[in-house]
């Protein structure tokens, strides 16, 4: 008799919140908008608002609207933990968006874990930021995830057998980096033929790129920092090395093509996602973007957009503003397509997606086919 | 809280009594502003009491240095030291917290001890930029040692760090300890230490050479800072749960230093309401303007226009309007009416009869030098202001030292007070070697002097000035002195009657109250003299003190005062003899030295010239020649 009557109850339950979304649901994000990293957390407010506009203009949710609460977290931790606080207990948001560094993450998101109030990062990439518990998600691809994806491709297209690797051995993001190169080629198929590294600081990298050349690589991988990108580049080229070259995160720089003049021409570099992804979704945004805001998005704003339609989409789907209806309808995601192309959340709530995979060619970007 | 020494004759130190004024009023007013604030921005949010915790707690690491004038910019290192190591010491070895966050803060005292000693010889701008190359070591070094810190990523999770068990706060527990450090500090102001530290934030030479080891106290305090600044480092890790180099920026250096200069950094709870203050504002802000979404700058610039504005019209921090209020009386007696009562003061001094007590009866048995100089020389660059100068100083004997402008008589008593050590040469003092020795040493030995260009504690009152001098003579320690024993409350109002009982010898008791400096230039040199006899006067029944040889150097006591005084001054020279003080007088007045000397040397170019008896002297072709110039 009691479980009839708590079946039903559920049932009725479950009727009425599919029917019933509130007039307004109360989405909060805290990014970083003032300080030194503020150009990110403001791309990201400008994709979170169009996204914004889209979804209420366009009725998706029905007769309910979306409100977006924006913060300030100034990149700091007590803030972070601090505006987390104010969304969550003020603010009574269902889920909230951020915030923009991985360093404020590891502060703030156990606070919203504990009160069961999902997070979706839309610009955090170090590992470990989904580990800190099952509310926690995140549509921005980390490195990790963006190079397997561009090595496969380059694979593909030039049937890579042998490659070399340079990085930079004095920095941890280097050495991960040069890490994840060593096991996505492995796990594509090729040989590492020679792998050298160099010290931050030097400046004379043509010893180490002989020795590389020597063994007759198809393919080049630098894992370098921005500081030493276009000397390595340059230096490679000079020694006559005409092979494809994949660069890791810190070629990933309008000043690479800048500096670099000729000796980018050619360089191949993955992001999570690039201006010239050419699936409708992507072009739509950025035509739009550009209308609103008249200058071109990047991809933290690709992110950011997305992430709000990821969030509009899994409270459709649960029918509810109830944030663990909107987690679990968020960890549901599969295979949708958005502006970072086809979409789904793993088991460990990160991101899947196609990267973008780009060459340099005539001085700029365009998408590697 | 009990503070020792509250009884009735606490109004006699400058900052214990309140009297109202509008700005008094003020100050109260924004000090509960500022509270209630706080109080409001941790009700809507417990998370934000940590963060006013740490705040409050850097801002106690603040004023342990700048209240010693020390601009230390090493609070973000040494926050990350604590950080960092409680960090370790609670995730990696498996301390518990209680005990990880008092380990990490005394690393962070350590390191300050060490390189305390090389770093706290610098001055203002020297050491703020030193210490910031300290908090930027700290950074590199966090980055370049992966292992243990989790490097340039931060530790957390993803570096072996668990996050849970790092993120655990204790806000109570350490409200508590905040509690009872603000106690420890405000208790420690008033006692021996603290009027020791007071007296070298005031003027650290003349500390010096009341036998106050400044570099020692220097040390102190700046690894007291390191402590605390350790503590706010390690309750943070343990609040925000996650580090990285990032947290511990130079910029957080100046934030820590900015709520000392808000608040004010004369007294300890000033860097607490700035801390509170910038803490609780930009909450406040935020919340407050929300609406304006578009404008993410505004609460900034807000907060920035608040803080130019308080402190232009508070120059002195939010504290300073209590000073202000304070400045205008001083004490019971004096102050405000410094002037007219320094007269009265002095006409007393004519009339009264010398007191008895206030000075002790020193044994001044056999007729051996108490004092032997032999070659002392001292060069400064190619000039020679002293020029092998040798004579001796009778035990009992008051000695002129006289000569022109630039003889080197002052350099001659700086060089035997440490304050300038010889270049070369002996200086015997009851038979030990002292040349070279630190002043606060050869102090403690029994040597007190007074300046030529009066070194008064300016911004102390005139008993506390002279209760400095007592610092050799109270022995209780300082936690004995947070504790409040009976044996250091009795210390404590022995050393204060002994300083009244100097005053009064000296016609200066009704003056004891007020501020050193509002005083006139004939009352500064004689509160120096007493100073300089309280330090040289041993306790009653110290029968070792009192064996033990008392010299004073009085470098020009008469300038500035007219010939009445000077008359009286001589009387009480020649008083100090009969009590078995040696006195070695530095004077242009002559009369006076002729009348009170038992032997003159003199002095030119930093040559000894002649030595002997006033009536010999004064004889001397070789001095007559000097003052009248060769003819």
């Amino acid at each position: 008799m009691k479980r009839i009557i708590v079946a039903s109850l559920a049932a009725a339950l479950a009727v009425s919140s599919a029917v019933a979304l509130p007039a307004t649901i109360k989405i909060g994000a805290a990014e970083t908008l003032t300080g030194d990293n503020s150009s990110y957390g403001i791309s990201i407010k400008k994709g979170l608002e169009l996204a914004l506009q889209e979804i209420n203009g366009s009725k998706f949710l029905g007769s309910s609207k979306i409100d977006l609460i924006v913060m300030d977290e100034k990149a700091d931790k007590q803030e972070g933990i601090s505006v987390f606080n104010k969304l969550i207990n003020d603010e009574k948001v269902s889920l909230i968006i951020g915030p923009t560094l991985s360093s404020t993450a590891f502060a703030a998101d156990p606070v919203a874990q504990q009160a069961g109030v999902p997070v979706l990062g839309t610009s955090t990439t170090a590992s470990g930021i989904t580990d800190m518990g099952d509310f926690i998600f995140r549509d921005s691809l980390p490195q990790s995830a963006v190079i397997p994806g561009t090595i496969n491709k380059v694979v593909a297209k030039y049937g890579v057998k042998k490659a070399a690797l340079l990085y930079e051995s004095t920095n941890e993001y280097s050495k991960s980096e040069a890490g994840v190169f060593k096991s996505a080629l492995e796990q594509a198929g090729v040989q590492l033929v020679g792998s050298e590294s160099y010290q931050k600081g030097d400046s004379d990298f043509r010893t180490q790129l002989q020795k590389l050349s020597q063994k007759r690589p198809d393919l080049y991988v630098f894992a370098s920092l921005i500081g030493e990108a276009v000397p390595v580049l340059q230096q490679a080229r000079e020694i006559g090395i005409t092979q494809p070259i994949v660069g890791g995160n810190g070629f990933n720089n309008p000043a690479v093509i800048k500096n670099g003049g000729d000796a980018a021409e050619g360089l191949i570099i993955g992001a999570s996602w690039s201006i010239t992804n050419d699936d409708p979704k992507s072009v739509a945004f950025v035509k739009a973007y550009n209308a609103k805001y008249g200058n071109n998005p990047d991809q933290f704003a690709a992110q950011a957009y997305t992430g709000l339609w990821l969030v509009a989409t899994a409270i459709k789907n649960a029918g509810s503003a109830d944030r663990v209806a909107i987690k679990n309808a968020l960890g549901a995601i599969r295979d949708i397509d958005t502006a970072l192309g086809k979409f789904s959340f793993d088991d460990h709530r990160d991101p899947h997606h196609e990267n973008a995979v780009v060459v340099v060619k005539n001085g700029a970007y365009v998408l590697f086919k | 809280m009990s503070f020792p020494n509250k009884a009735p004759s606490a109004g006699e130190e400058v900052g214990t009594q309140r009297r109202g004024g509008p700005k008094a009023v003020a100050s109260v007013v924004l000090l509960v502003l500022i509270v209630v604030a706080d109080l409001w921005v941790w009700i809507r949010n417990p998370d934000d009491l940590d963060r006013l915790l740490i705040n409050l707690l850097l801002g106690l690491s603040a004023f342990a240095t700048l209240h010693l004038r020390l601009l230390s910019l090493a609070s973000a290192g040494f926050a990350a030291i604590g950080a960092y190591a409680s960090a370790i010491f609670a995730v990696k070895l498996g301390v518990p917290i209680w005990l990880a966050m008092p380990a990490a803060a005394s690393v962070s005292a350590l390191v300050a001890l060490v390189i305390g000693l090389p770093v706290l010889r610098l001055k203002d701008v020297y050491l703020a930029v030193a210490t910031l190359g300290f908090g930027e070591i700290v950074r590199v070094a966090i980055i370049l040692l992966p292992d243990l810190t989790g490097g340039s990523t931060g530790a957390n999770l993803s570096t072996g760090f668990p996050y849970e068990a790092m993120k655990q706060t204790h806000a109570w527990v350490m409200a508590l300890v905040l509690l009872a450090l603000g106690w420890i500090l405000a208790t420690t102001a008033r006692t021996r230490t603290g009027r020791a530290l007071r007296a070298i934030r005031e003027n650290a030479d003349a500390a010096a050479t009341m036998g106050i080891d400044v570099v020692a106290h220097r040390l102190l305090s700046f690894a007291a800072s390191a402590f605390l600044a350790g503590l706010a480092g390690a309750f943070y890790a343990h609040s925000v749960g996650s580090l990285d180099a990032g947290d511990f920026k130079f910029t957080r250096a100046v934030d820590v230093l900015t709520y000392a200069v808000l608040g004010g950094s004369g007294v300890w709870f000033g860097p607490l309401l700035g801390a509170g203050f910038l803490t609780a504002l930009p909450i406040l802000l935020r919340d407050s303007l929300s609406f304006l979404q578009n404008f993410a700058q505004l609460p900034n610039i807000v907060n920035g226009l608040a803080l130019m504005l308080a402190i232009i019209f508070m120059p002195g921090g939010f504290t300073s309007m209590f000073e202000g209020a304070l400045g205008r009386r001083g004490g019971p007696k004096a102050a405000g009416k410094a002037g007219s009562e320094a007269g009265r003061a002095r006409k007393r001094w004519h009339s009264a009869p010398v007191p008895a007590d206030g000075l002790a009866e020193t044994k001044a048995e056999g007729n051996e030098p108490i004092l032997r100089l032999v070659e002392v020389s001292r060069n400064f660059g190619g000039v020679e202001a002293l020029s092998k100068v040798g004579f001796d100083l009778r035990r009992g004997s008051i000695c002129g030292l006289i000569g022109p402008n630039g003889a080197g008589k002052t350099t001659l008593i700086n060089a035997i007070t440490g304050v300038i050590p010889p270049s070369s040469g002996r200086i015997l003092f009851a038979g030990s070697d002292i040349a070279g020795r630190p002043p606060h040493r050869i102090a403690r030995a029994g040597i007190a002097r007074t300046y030529q260009n009066i070194q008064l504690f300016g911004e102390m009152s005139v008993l506390e000035n002279v209760v400095v001098g007592r610092h050799v003579h109270i022995r209780t320690s300082l936690p004995e002195a947070w504790l409040s024993l009976p044996g250091q409350r009795r210390e404590e109002s022995h050393a204060r009657k002994e300083a009244h009982a100097l005053l009064s010898r000296l016609g200066l008791d009704e003056l004891s109250g007020a501020r050193a400096s509002t005083l006139s230039y004939g009352d500064q040199r004689r509160v120096e003299i007493a100073r300089a006899l309280a330090m040289l006067t041993p306790e009653p029944g110290d029968r070792e003190g009192a064996a033990r040889p008392q010299l004073l150097l009085l470098d020009e006591p008469a300038a500035g005062m007219n010939e009445a005084e000077t008359e009286k001054l001589g009387d009480f020279i020649a008083t100090l003899k009969t009590h078995g003080y040696t006195v070695l007088v530095v004077e242009h007045h002559m009369d006076l030295i002729m009348k009170i000397c038992d032997r003159i040397v003199v002095l030119d170019f930093g040559r000894k010239i002649a030595e002997g008896a006033p009536e010999e002297v004064s004889r001397d072709p070789a001095v007559l020649e000097a003052y009248l110039g060769g003819e």
